[in-house]
């Protein structure tokens, strides 16, 4: 479990990214990390993996501070960032020297990943685009099978059916035993992994629901007559709406719920807290 | 509780240099060519071959040495372990220092090598009074650099090299290697003081044969195009640290 409590954070000590900031990452789950560009989501991770120092408030890791880096917290954790740097050798070469650090690696994994991937291990990195390079990577960072896998904008760059074989090889490590963070501004393309939904603003933290909560607190679809929408949305297809839940579940639409969070943020913060 | 697993470092030193030949190759390509360009102030007035000049070749082949070691461990250093990947590569702390600490000593020893056996083979087809002074190498590399680079740099690393302040240690070392560059310039008994400001005497009296006398004139603008190059690579590096430093610091 990730805990995080009074979380202070700035890169510099006027521009504080994040202040006293209390999130709670539970195991187990797949977590959409959702938020406007500038709010923090990538200096959490980078928090959350030890890359940064917090200025104050703690993080604990399985009961590791992450920024202590010590080999049992580093080795539990795999980092895919954004952009990704890589040395010119082939990735089979990178996975022979980088593997042996991590005790879950799998070679069969590693192997069906690559397949899933349509990556040549043989071929070097150097030779490689970005997007087939960070699908090499994607390959090698699922196949090392840690208990986190935190992920910043990991379908930036690919293309479609990439994308689509980056959902199956996600779905296919998703276990109890595993938790798997994803920040993206492409809700779409996650909406079925996720199970648990994080959103951040300039303020700190929005919402922190599993979606089973969040569609029993809402509804999401087409405006009913009578009903008062907390928000709606026009799209070419017609008009949706978010809507105070009154009767069954409904299936989260993510997109329309980070919306609807911009425009009423405290009103969907006191819903969620009744 | 920091550990030391010797498994691992062996592992980052395997993976360092299978992930980074070619960038240890190149550096070795430009160490040769600074061998080359000490040669060519060496041959610059083939008249005047004498012991000076032998101690001025082999000065600046050394200070390569030096500049170019401290410019594959800081920019290496700088560029490639203070990369994402490299902060979470699941290595202690004190592996991580180990490595760092090692690593310099180990690719200077390994250009000096190289450049030991480029200097032999050169001598091979040069003549006689064109040879370089070995023993003017071997002393000196078991001297004050050697000394620097072996245990001062590593000790500095050790002691503050904790990966909050890492980047911070590395500018320290360039600090260290620049003042060993002008202790260095220094003891040349006023050569280099003199050609780089070429007022105060602009002769040196050769040592084996008091007839023949080095002007300014006859390599002094050499110098000047050395240090100027020198220095090049000096500010360059700073800024280049700095730019990197400037862009990790926040962790």
């Amino acid at each position: 479990m990730i805990q995080i409590t009074n979380l202070t954070y700035g890169y510099s000590s006027h521009q504080e990214v994040f202040r006293d900031l209390g999130l709670t990452i539970t195991e187990g789950h797949t977590h959409g990390l959702f938020g406007c560009n500038g709010v923090g989501k990538t200096t959490l991770l980078k928090l959350i993996c030890g890359l940064l120092n917090p200025t104050s408030g703690n993080i604990s890791v399985d009961g590791y501070k992450p920024h202590d880096r010590k080999v049992g917290f580093l080795s539990n954790i795999m980092f895919l960032s954004e952009e990704i740097w890589l040395p010119t050798v082939s990735l089979e070469c990178y996975a022979r020297t980088t593997a042996p650090y991590y005790p879950n690696f799998s070679a069969g994994d590693f192997k069906r990943f690559c397949q899933i991937m349509e990556i040549d291990p043989r071929q070097s990195f150097r030779k490689m685009s970005m997007g087939l390079r960070k699908r090499a990577y994607m390959a090698f960072a699922l196949a090392c099978n840690t208990p986190y896998l935190i992920m910043d904008e990991p379908t930036n760059g690919l293309d479609i059916p990439s994308k689509a074989a980056f959902r199956r090889m996600v779905a296919e490590v998703q276990t109890e035993e595993r938790t798997i963070i994803i920040s993206t501004h492409q809700a779409k393309e996650i909406e079925s992994l996720i199970d648990n939904v994080i959103m951040l603003d300039e303020k700190g933290l929005i919402l922190n629901s599993s979606i089973e909560e969040l569609g029993q607190r809402f509804t999401f679809g087409r405006p009913v007559a009578g009903e008062t929408p907390i928000f709606t949305q026009q799209t070419p297809t017609g008009t949706f709406a978010l809507m105070e839940n009154r009767g069954e579940e409904s299936q989260p639409d993510i997109e329309l719920l980070f919306n609807a969070t911009i425009d009423h943020r405290d009103q969907i913060i006191n819903l969620l807290k009744k | 509780m920091n550990t030391l697993s010797y498994k691992r470092l062996a592992g980052m030193f395997q993976k360092h240099f299978l992930e980074n030949t070619k960038p240890v190759l190149i550096a070795l390509g430009v160490m040769f060519a600074a061998l080359l360009f000490g040669l060519y102030i060496l041959n610059l007035s083939p008249e005047v071959w004498n012991a000076e000049a032998y101690f001025i070749g082999a000065r600046s082949v050394w200070i390569f040495w030096m500049v170019f070691t401290a410019y594959l461990a800081i920019r290496g250093i700088a560029s490639r372990h203070c990369h994402t990947l490299g902060f979470t590569l699941p290595v202690s702390r004190t592996e991580r220092m180990t490595f760092l600490a090692l690593r310099s000593p180990i690719l200077a020893t390994l250009e000096f090598l190289v450049a030991l056996w480029i200097v032999t083979t050169l001598n091979n087809f040069t003549p006689q009074s064109v040879h370089l002074d070995y023993s003017f190498f071997l002393s000196n590399f078991f001297t004050y650099d050697s000394l620097l680079t072996v245990l001062i740099v590593p000790a500095i690393i050790f002691a503050l090299g904790s990966d909050n302040s890492s980047l911070k240690t590395y500018q320290l070392i360039l600090v260290i290697v620049v003042i060993n560059f002008f202790v260095k310039s220094w003891e040349f008994g006023g050569v280099t003081f003199n050609t780089l400001l070429p007022v105060s005497h602009n002769s040196v009296t050769l040592h084996d044969d008091p007839n023949v006398t080095l002007t300014i004139g006859d390599w002094g603008f050499s110098w000047v195009i050395f240090h100027l190059w020198m220095w090049g690579v000096v500010v360059y590096l700073w800024c280049y640290t700095g730019f990197r430093l400037k862009e990790y610091e926040t962790r």
